[in-house]
């Protein structure tokens, strides 16, 4: 592993271990509201709970990491002369990573809360649960990877931008660098609603999606000035 | 390893741009390296925007800038070897404790002499448990002085980072400095508009403004060449034809100028003669006259 | 310690030389290095460094490779010698010009100077 993703490994562990804790904690949580209150803790329920709990949050928590490498890691790995190439390349394996783990605990809460729904026979009131099937595991923990790497690296961008523009040239120019990461996400949002698409087609979709943002963050970072900091 | 070589700096027609205004406009010089260098400048001469050019913190708009025969943006050979702290007091995270951030300068800068930086810290009384967005304005800057030296960076600049200090602690990095220097001789650049204290630490000179040189030289070269020459207003006008005035006022009829250069024995015993007074001039005061208003003096 | 005036090796210079001349420093003592003279004054090694070798060159000091600088045998008679030669113009030319400019008389001066075997009086009557 490169300094710079140790050192950001480093750096996050205590917010990345808080918010994975709580992560854990929300699903013991759902399966634990039924062992006490029975199906009358989800009597209304029409939709996947963790969807939004487990699926959502930690998709933004990503979008800001990437603010938070392009404006507060990156300023001080280049005063400690690293080159700003080298910290980008260490902040995708650190992002790739990061979007990796979050994605097991994001999947491992679909799986509990699938069991938990199922073995209360309500399965069958909801409509387009997000893991349509246990086998279909590996495929959806691929495209969430994704889907978390686009939010984190859209931050990123849009943390350049603010970083490098000022705040009102940044706001303008920043629907043309939202389109890719939205095309990206609802590509993989709209396939786990039910439209259909082959799995191959929407990780193609994503990976270009990831490939645009990328290219997007390195022509904003690869010259950027480290600004003073304010005594 | 390779021996310490110090690190050379050539900077040649150097510009840079912020919009319409040139905050370098033509910047030429080299350093050989090894010594102490002494930038001086007014507020917004380009000090600070010639040390973040050097330390690659921002691109150039043009010219030339070799550090170690290197360009130094983004080529990691050079900014590793390179550390520059600004006036903030260094760039660090705000919400991180000071011992931990040293044990990152530690892992991300080979150099970096953790020990030592723990023994500075401890001579600044620094709180090593504390937050950094904790510290007090001389607490960080005294930081900054204890990454900076500690970076142990073949070229180490400081950017006014240790005029947050107060006079005891100024004195006491002072002193850390001439000794790490002495013990490890490489180039340090330490930019200043407060003269009187620091310029003895300086072995050469630089003198910016308007983004460009108006001096290099030997510090105690400098000291020997400014001179005050003061007498009656026609007979001092006579006298200084021919030679650097940089500044000059008059009361009544006795006129006072400040001369840069050397006088030699002839001229000494021709202005004793003339009946003028010839008189030191400070680093300080030669500064002034050097960056203080040209346009009115040349309109006089 | 140092102004900011002149330079500073002449001053660390002239400053040892005075010690020599007054005894502060004998034949043979041994003189601070460099490096230690830079740091007790807060100044740059190089800075000292030529106030040193200014030193050595004029012959008032000289180098013991790996021990140090000393003070050389004749550095005082050296000294004396050449503030003799300079005593009447440059302390005693500028006091009797500022004399005559104040209207006091060469016998006055004298009667000063030999009244109370040479020590200088407070006041004059």
């Amino acid at each position: 592993m490169s300094t710079v993703a140790k050192h950001l490994a480093y750096n996050y562990r205590w917010v990345y271990g808080i918010f994975m804790s709580i992560m854990i904690l929300m699903m013991a949580g759902l399966a634990l509201s039924f062992e006490v209150f029975g199906h009358y803790a989800l009597d209304d329920q029409r939709s996947s709970v963790w969807e939004t709990v487990g699926l959502q949050a930690p998709r933004w928590f990503l979008f800001v990491i990437g603010i938070m490498l392009a404006t507060v890691n990156l300023p001080v790995l280049v005063a400690h002369g690293i080159t700003r190439r080298l910290f980008a390349r260490g902040a995708l394996v650190f992002a790739v990573a990061s979007s990796a783990a979050f994605s097991v605990l994001m999947l491992m809460g679909f799986v509990v809360e699938r069991a938990v729904y199922s073995a209360n026979g309500m399965m069958a009131a909801i409509d387009d649960y997000p893991l349509a099937k246990v086998s279909d595991a590996g495929r959806f923990y691929v495209e969430i990877t994704l889907a978390g790497l686009l939010f984190l690296l859209s931050g990123w961008v849009i943390g350049l931008l603010f970083y490098r523009l000022r705040v009102w040239l940044a706001l303008l120019a920043l629907p043309v660098v939202t389109l890719p990461v939205i095309g990206g996400i609802a590509m993989g949002v709209s396939t786990m609603a039910g439209v259909e698409m082959s799995f191959v087609n929407v990780v193609l979709i994503q990976l270009a999606a990831v490939v645009v943002v990328s290219a997007l963050g390195y022509f904003l970072g690869r010259d950027v000035a480290i600004k003073p900091k304010k005594a | 390893m390779e021996p310490p070589v110090s690190l050379g700096i050539e900077v040649r027609d150097l510009r840079l741009q912020y919009g319409d205004v040139a905050a370098l406009d033509g910047l030429s010089f080299s350093l050989s390296g090894g010594k102490i260098y002494g930038l001086l400048g007014r507020n917004g001469s380009g000090k600070t925007s010639l040390l973040s050019i050097l330390a690659a913190f921002r691109r150039k708009t043009s010219g030339t800038v070799h550090i170690g025969g290197q360009e130094p943006f983004e080529n990691e050979r050079v900014t590793a070897e390179v550390c520059l702290i600004r006036e903030s007091g260094g760039d660090v995270y705000d919400n991180t404790r000071l011992e931990q951030l040293l044990r990152m300068a530690a892992d991300l800068r080979p150099a970096f002499d953790h020990q030592y930086a723990l023994k500075l810290a401890d001579r600044f009384q620094l709180p090593m448990r504390k937050n950094v967005q904790s510290l007090s304005r001389g607490q960080r800057s005294a930081l900054g002085a204890v990454m900076g030296l500690a970076a142990n960076a073949r070229l180490t600049m400081f950017d006014e980072s240790y005029l947050g200090m107060d006079a005891p602690s100024r004195y006491a990095f002072y002193d850390e400095l001439i000794a790490n220097y002495t013990e490890n001789p490489r180039t340090f650049i330490i930019s200043t508009h407060l003269i009187e204290e620091v310029a003895r630490l300086f072995e050469e000179v630089l003198i910016i403004h308007k983004g460009r040189l108006v001096l290099h030289d030997d510090v105690e070269a400098v000291r020997s060449r400014g001179v005050s020459v003061i007498g009656p207003a026609e007979v001092v006008d006579t006298f200084t034809a021919g030679l650097t005035v940089l500044n000059g006022q008059s009361l009544g009829r006795t006129k006072a100028v400040t001369v840069y250069g050397t006088l030699d024995d002839d001229q000494r015993r021709a202005a004793a003669l003339a009946g003028l007074e010839l008189g030191p001039v400070s680093l300080q005061d030669l500064f002034v006259h050097l960056t203080g208003q040209p346009e009115a003096e040349a309109a006089r | 310690m140092f102004d900011d005036r002149s330079p500073i090796y002449q001053q660390i210079a002239d400053k040892i030389k005075k010690d020599i001349l007054y005894g502060d420093l004998s034949a043979g003592d041994q003189v601070m290095s460099t490096n230690q003279y830079a740091s007790f004054y807060r100044i740059n090694p190089a800075t000292a460094a030529k106030a040193f070798q200014q030193l050595t060159d004029e012959g008032y000091l000289y180098k013991r490779r790996g021990i140090g600088m000393f003070v050389s045998d004749d550095a005082q008679a050296q000294l004396r010698q050449q503030r003799r030669e300079h005593f009447f113009a440059d302390v005693v030319a500028p006091m009797v010009a500022e004399a005559k400019a104040i209207g006091i008389t060469l016998d006055e001066i004298i009667h000063h100077l030999t009244n109370k075997d040479g020590t200088p009086g407070e006041s004059r009557d």
